[in-house]
């Protein structure tokens, strides 16, 4: 069939616009899809670098723990034996000299005793063990009675809810947060009354440690190495890590890990 | 098929479009000129600047030597000056054109395999239009036009195919390959056809089809100037990020 010259420009026309759209749909689409892959590679990144990140972390604990472990070992097998058995020499001593002599060698040995007690504290401390065989209750329980010992602080352990045995590394990070938190406001926070609570939820479990002291201003980029590690400890646990704090107000340090497969507790 | 148009009006409708594709002619072919000129003086800010991508480097060239051919060939459409050289300028222009925008497109390709037979292909085409262009330089070769349109166009989908292929971390808004490929690529696909039927159909269509189809190349120029001056924007862009 033939066509007229304006019917011709009519089609040729559509023709063009048409071709024009299909084209500019296609580089639309070829936007859209490249973007879609750029999203996906993104992300397989970031999880790739977090898992990378979660991996160094770990690393870095376990040579922490490991670290731990030797000079624990060393100080009860070693320098605890050795001071003992000085103890026990001085002890077997047969004093013949001035009362004043003897008073020095006795003080001498309560001195020694009291070495011995508090680098037998400090091993235990140091060790998992406490952990790994009584739970991170007793642990903290344990930690403290050391800080009242002093007599410098005044701290309460609260427990909430029906607690769980966690995953022992899990307990372990937990005991670690919290030694560093007390560590933390020993050396920083000037208080005296600090209170750790363990809430156990139905699928989380809350440590709460707040303390009454001086407080600071909560800027994240000037935070120390300890609060850092805190977080990324805390988040090696799938856990949220939480810091409020304001000056003269006391700080509150809020770590929530969920929970998995829980065991009742015997 | 429907009739559009009272037959009895079609002599002076087809006059009247006539007069009317050659004032939209006019327009399109000086815009299409002017981008061309803007696009060459922006080119020129790339001239010896660091931090520009390797491709980039040179593409000033295009629009200077660009500016010989169409020189002539303005003087040609708005007074027929020298009108047989600037369509020999222009047919010559196609294999600089061709070659200029293909290696161009092969120099961003990532894939060394891909350039290989990419290399391959170019040497097809350039054979090719040199031949269409020896029958006769001095009369406007469609088929020529039309051989270095597909082989572009070939081009810029190995160019997509390899962006689909390599790792994804390009912009592609501040990506000046991807504006210049989509560039050559929207205008030479939608030359293809009206070059075509210009090439194969030559003595069969009228004025007003040949002025209709003359004023869709140009537009398809103008499409093709806008995306280079995005180019050398997204190059100058680039070159000021510290």
């Amino acid at each position: 069939m033939l066509y007229t010259n304006s019917e011709r420009t009519i089609i040729f026309l559509i023709i063009a616009i048409l071709l024009t759209i299909i084209l500019v749909g296609f580089i639309i689409l070829i936007v859209y899809k490249y973007q879609q892959r750029q999203n996906i590679y993104f992300q397989n990144l970031e999880k790739l670098q977090i898992s990378h990140e979660f991996d160094l972390l770990k690393s870095r604990l376990e040579i922490q723990e490991q670290t731990f472990q030797n000079i624990s070992r060393e100080i009860h097998d070693n320098i605890g034996q050795k001071l003992t058995l000085a103890k026990l020499h001085l002890n077997t001593l047969v004093l013949c000299g001035t009362t004043h002599e003897v008073q020095r060698v006795n003080d001498a040995v309560t001195m020694i005793g009291e070495a011995i007690n508090d680098l037998s504290d400090l091993s235990r401390s140091m060790s998992s063990e406490i952990i790994l065989s009584n739970g991170l209750i007793k642990g903290l329980e344990f930690e403290i009675n050391q800080l009242n010992k002093t007599g410098l602080y005044n701290l309460k352990l609260l427990v909430v809810g029906e607690p769980v045995f966690l995953d022992t590394n899990a307990e372990l990070i937990l005991f670690r947060i919290t030694q560093e938190a007390l560590n933390n406001i020993m050396k920083h926070a000037g208080a005296n009354s600090i209170i750790i609570n363990l809430l156990y939820e139905h699928c989380n479990l809350t440590l709460t440690i707040t303390d009454n002291g001086r407080g600071f201003l909560t800027d994240k980029h000037q935070f120390g190495n300890g609060l850092i590690n805190m977080e990324k400890r805390a988040t090696m646990l799938n856990g949220k890590f939480e810091l409020h704090s304001k000056e003269g107000e006391g700080t509150s340090i809020k770590i929530t890990i969920p929970i998995y497969e829980p065991e009742k507790k015997v | 098929m429907m009739f559009f148009f009272p037959r009895t009006e079609f002599a002076d409708l087809i006059l009247l479009h006539m007069e009317l594709y050659k004032i939209i002619y006019y327009i399109t072919y000086d815009l299409s000129m002017l981008l061309a000129f803007v696009c060459t003086v922006i080119s020129l800010r790339l001239i010896n600047k660091r931090g520009i991508v390797n491709y980039m480097r040179g593409f000033y060239w295009y629009g200077l030597i660009g500016v010989f051919v169409y020189i002539p060939h303005i003087l040609a459409t708005h007074f027929q000056y020298h009108f047989e050289f600037a369509i020999f300028l222009n047919n010559l222009s196609v294999l600089f054109h061709f070659s200029f925008l293909s290696v161009l497109i092969i120099r961003a390709i990532h894939k060394d395999s891909m350039k290989k037979y990419l290399r391959l292909l170019f040497l097809f085409f350039i054979v090719a239009i040199i031949y269409y262009l020896s029958k006769d330089a001095f009369v406007q070769d469609s088929i020529s036009f039309t051989i270095s349109n597909f082989g572009l166009v070939i081009f810029c989908c190995f160019y997509y195919y390899d962006l689909f292929t390599h790792i994804p971390v390009l912009i592609l808004k501040n990506e000046p390959s991807f504006w210049i490929v989509t560039g050559i690529f929207l205008s030479m696909s939608i030359q293809i056809p009206f070059r075509s039927i210009i090439a194969n159909l030559q003595n069969t269509i009228s004025i007003s089809d040949y002025i209709l189809f003359a004023d869709i190349m140009n537009i398809a120029y103008c499409l093709l100037y806008i995306f280079f001056i995005k180019a050398c924007l997204c190059c100058i862009q680039i070159r000021k990020e510290p």
